[in-house]
């Protein structure tokens, strides 16, 4: 019985392979190569790009602080700053606030009455309420609700109740009016935050309100304006 | 002699797909060649620049911050200037409205009738009013539309009560609810000029 033909392995086949087996041995290494040395670059020059867009944003960021910050005087932040308290004070003060009415309900002619303020809140920032009960003729108890709305400080009135019962054609007859009124203080910070924050842009009604408390008449002013020796607590965490 | 002639030409010939796969391969391998070169070129140029770039701008950044740090208290002042022209802004959308309402029902309702309560809370105005007769009721109503509309709010109108008296005058009592949002819309600034007075001190 004849046995199949078996393919002889002849070594001289295998040598004519040698050539295309060392090309793809070439490109494998270009490949490696392109993967270990070319890839991690790339990657890394893009994260350097773009922490060079981020320094652009932050250069242009300050420059434009810079510009806001050198052309400011602080005179006349202080200034503005002290002045404002006469829309907005510092801190609630039971005297301050007492006087603010008397002054009010003089002028107006009406009685101040009931007066109660808060007691636990005195002294702090923040909003406090009051309390209060006038009696006057009509025409008075009108002119010290626009008072309160004029003169400047920032009161809120969140209710109102006005018994007008008594009142004859004249207008002369005493009546009463009780006023829940929130009074609003707002401490001064006493930190910044970071150099390279930004800076908040004053819009026009803000401008406008600055404008309005230059022009106010000096007064005294119960707190000066703050210094700020640091940016933020050394001792916070 | 002849038959190791023939072995020679043997040795030497190779398959046509195979001189094709390997120009291919040679082509290949010049591509990738000029690829790689060109791109370690451009990437070590590239990458030097902006080094450098980033560099200059690290000095930059660290100068301007010692400029803007030397300003620090003028920074302070103008936030804390900044953020109380904020508050008062906003304080000031919600000051008038409740204060000036009685002065504005006054004068719009009076002609038509005695008004005897005024009670405003937030959202809501309640008032007695004496009409008269039947027909004044009316009036009186059209004359709260047209407070209503000086106001600029759109409130709900709720008769609470009619009573009748024994010489047939009427005494109403209403309610008008609207949204606190309108209070803070429509009112007036307050008037400025200049000259506020100092809170008493």
């Amino acid at each position: 019985m004849e046995q199949p033909k078996t393919p002889e392995f002849n070594i001289e086949d295998l040598k004519q392979y040698s050539a295309p087996l060392l090309l793809v041995g070439v490109i494998i290494g270009i490949l490696v190569v392109f993967g270990t040395v070319v890839y991690p670059n790339f990657v890394s020059i893009k994260k350097s790009w773009s922490e060079t867009s981020k320094n652009n944003e932050q250069i242009s960021l300050l420059e434009s602080k810079l510009e806001i910050l050198n052309s400011l005087s602080e005179g006349d932040l202080k200034d503005s700053i002290e002045r404002s308290q006469v829309f907005l004070p510092v801190e609630n003060e039971a005297s301050e606030l007492i006087s603010y009415f008397d002054a009010r309900t003089a002028k107006a002619e009406v009685v101040l009455g009931d007066f109660e303020i808060s007691q636990s809140k005195l002294g702090d920032a923040g909003e406090i309420p009051l309390d209060i009960k006038i009696t006057g003729i009509r025409d008075s108890i009108f002119k010290f609700n626009k008072a309160l709305v004029d003169s400047g400080r920032l009161l809120v009135v969140n209710s109102l109740s006005l018994d007008l019962s008594g009142q004859e054609s004249s207008g002369s007859s005493q009546l009463t009016e009780e006023l829940t009124i929130t009074s609003t203080a707002e401490p001064f910070p006493e930190l910044i935050g970071s150099v390279e924050s930004s800076l908040p842009q004053l819009t026009t009604q803000e401008q406008e309100l600055l404008s309005e408390i230059q022009l106010l008449q000096p007064v005294i002013y119960t707190d000066i304006a703050p210094k700020f020796p640091a940016r933020k607590n050394p001792f916070a965490p | 002699m002849p038959q190791q002639t023939v072995n020679l030409q043997r040795k030497t010939r190779k398959k046509p797909s195979l001189v094709k796969l390997q120009k291919a391969l040679v082509t290949t391998v010049i591509v990738l060649s000029v690829l790689l070169v060109t791109c370690l070129g451009g990437m070590l140029i590239f990458k030097q620049t902006i080094v450098q770039s980033a560099n200059k701008q690290k000095n930059r950044i660290k100068e301007l911050q010692t400029q803007v740090d030397a300003l620090k208290n003028n920074e302070g002042l103008y936030l804390t200037l900044s953020a109380r022209l904020k508050t008062i802004l906003n304080l000031r959308t919600k000051q008038g409205f409740i204060a000036e309402l009685p002065e504005t029902l006054y004068d719009e309702l009076s002609p038509y009738g005695n008004l005897t309560s005024i009670q405003i809370t937030e959202s809501q105005v309640q008032i007695g009013i004496n009409t008269g007769k039947a027909a004044d009721v009316d009036q009186v109503i059209k004359a709260l539309y047209r407070a209503i509309a000086k106001l600029g709010i759109e409130p709900t109108i709720t008769a609470d009560s009619t009573e009748i008296d024994e010489s047939g005058d009427h005494s109403l009592s209403l309610t008008l609810v609207y949204s606190s949002d309108q209070s803070t819309s429509n009112i007036q600034e307050p008037a400025s000029n200049g000259t506020a007075e100092n809170p008493g001190i």
